[in-house]
């Protein structure tokens, strides 16, 4: 063997390189197994996407459908965060930074006075603690009827203490969105035409 | 390496039990009875308790287990010549991860509503010892076969303690049995609601948590009574 007249630093080398193979075989394997799960994932992935997407939509319509009191949601969809409905009425979506996570709103407001005036607020999901915050899940609770008849200054209304996180991160996210809602009733309008392309 | 971990078996407590036995039946059969992961070994109690409150609930993280069980026993019995000794807990997990995201983006996908429900408990079946412990107790030391009828059994088991809590607890917290179930099984299962006569109030308390644990309490000392009746 050559091994035997190299000098004596490196007669360790043949151990070393046995030692990173010893290393390198779990190591390969652990990576395959990697490589294997991750196939797993992606083709599940693939098969189940399009009917999640399918089934978010339609949650997303039957809370906008709980939104306007109606049985079905009205043809057209969002553009953005805004869902113009053409009759002067556009709906509004968000998210505010609640105690427990995010808090995910919707509204419909009247866009035809001067200034966008809130009908309906409506809190589509939050991991806001139960029992504290139920009152978001009843859009005929007094606290969510403030809003109604308010514009940007929806960011004014009294908190509630005890929720006082919850409250105040609703009241500024749902007046922030309001101070940049559309409000021209012309170019809503001609949105609303745009909108009603959309329609599957 | 693994050719040495397989020989020298040294079952961990409760958990190999019935493998030296041998026979596929008798493995198939431990899971269900002997070995029981929730009754016997009190395994997988957290979602258990969590889900049980109806019998739809029950069969979906039922299947969902069952799923993740079979996939993750399978892969790491053909995978336990490979997985390396030293990182086999970290394969074990990769692997129950993977099914498990499987099992959710499938629940997702074709019973929205239920995972909207239970998604969360179903996320947490990565985490039931129920899964790892088959895992490492008897899919990393015996073919993939065996391993299978293991997963069979185990889940049979499993689903045999969801069912009777779910049932019970349906029955009492809500005077209904099968309430939902089309929920996973399209609109033609409506019509599988049982309306129990004089329970249409229900106890409440026995559909909240604290519930859970009675129920789940009186159904384990009445296996125990029973068993400890059969020895004598």
């Amino acid at each position: 063997m050559a091994d035997v007249n190299e000098p004596p630093g490196s007669t360790e080398r043949p151990g070393a390189t046995g030692a990173v193979a010893a290393w390198l075989r779990p190591l390969a394997a652990f990576l395959a197994i990697t490589a294997g799960c991750a196939t797993l994932l992606a083709a599940t992935v693939e098969l189940t996407a399009p009917h999640i997407a399918d089934a978010r939509a339609r949650l997303e319509h039957q809370a906008v459908a709980r939104l306007l009191d109606a049985d079905t949601a009205p043809p057209g969809c969002w553009t953005g965060d805004t869902w113009f409905l053409g009759d002067g009425h556009a709906l509004l979506r968000g998210s505010a930074a609640g105690y427990g996570g995010p808090i995910q709103w919707m509204l419909v407001f009247d866009a035809t006075a001067g200034t966008p005036l809130i009908q309906r607020v409506l809190v589509t999901a939050h991991q806001e603690t139960p029992g504290i915050a139920d009152f978001l899940n009843d859009p005929q609770h007094g606290w969510l009827t403030g809003f109604h008849g308010r514009g940007a200054d929806a960011a004014n209304l009294d908190t509630i203490s005890g929720a006082t996180i919850t409250t105040r991160a609703l009241t500024r996210s749902i007046g922030r969105a309001l101070a940049d809602a559309p409000t021209q009733s012309p170019s809503m309008a001609a949105d609303g035409a745009a909108a009603a392309a959309c329609v599957p | 390496m693994s050719a040495r971990r397989e020989q020298a078996v040294a079952p961990p407590v409760g958990a190999a039990a019935g493998v030296a036995a041998g026979g596929a039946a008798a493995t198939l059969r431990a899971g269900v009875l002997a070995r029981n992961p929730a009754w016997t070994q009190l395994l997988g109690l957290c979602p258990l308790l969590a889900v049980t409150t109806s019998v739809v609930n029950s069969v979906a993280l039922a299947l969902s287990s069952a799923m993740v069980l079979i996939g993750a026993n399978l892969a790491v019995s053909c995978l336990r010549r490979w997985i390396p000794d030293f990182a086999r807990l970290p394969a074990y997990v990769l692997i129950i991860a993977t099914f498990t995201t499987c099992a959710v983006l499938l629940l997702e996908a074709y019973a929205f509503d239920l995972y909207l429900r239970i998604a969360l408990f179903v996320q947490i079946i990565v985490t039931n010892c129920m899964i790892l412990a088959r895992a490492e107790a008897f899919a990393s030391r015996q073919p993939p076969g065996l391993a299978l009828l293991d997963a069979l059994g185990t889940a049979a088991g499993f689903a045999l303690a969801l069912l009777v809590l779910g049932a019970l607890r349906e029955a009492l917290g809500h005077g209904t049995l099968f309430a939902g179930m089309e929920l996973l099984f399209g609109p033609a299962a409506a019509g599988w609601r049982i309306d129990l006569p004089g329970l249409d109030a229900g106890l409440l308390l026995v559909s909240l948590p604290p519930g859970a644990f009675i129920v789940a309490g009186l159904l384990l000392g009445a296996g125990h009574a029973i068993r400890t009746r059969l020895r004598r």
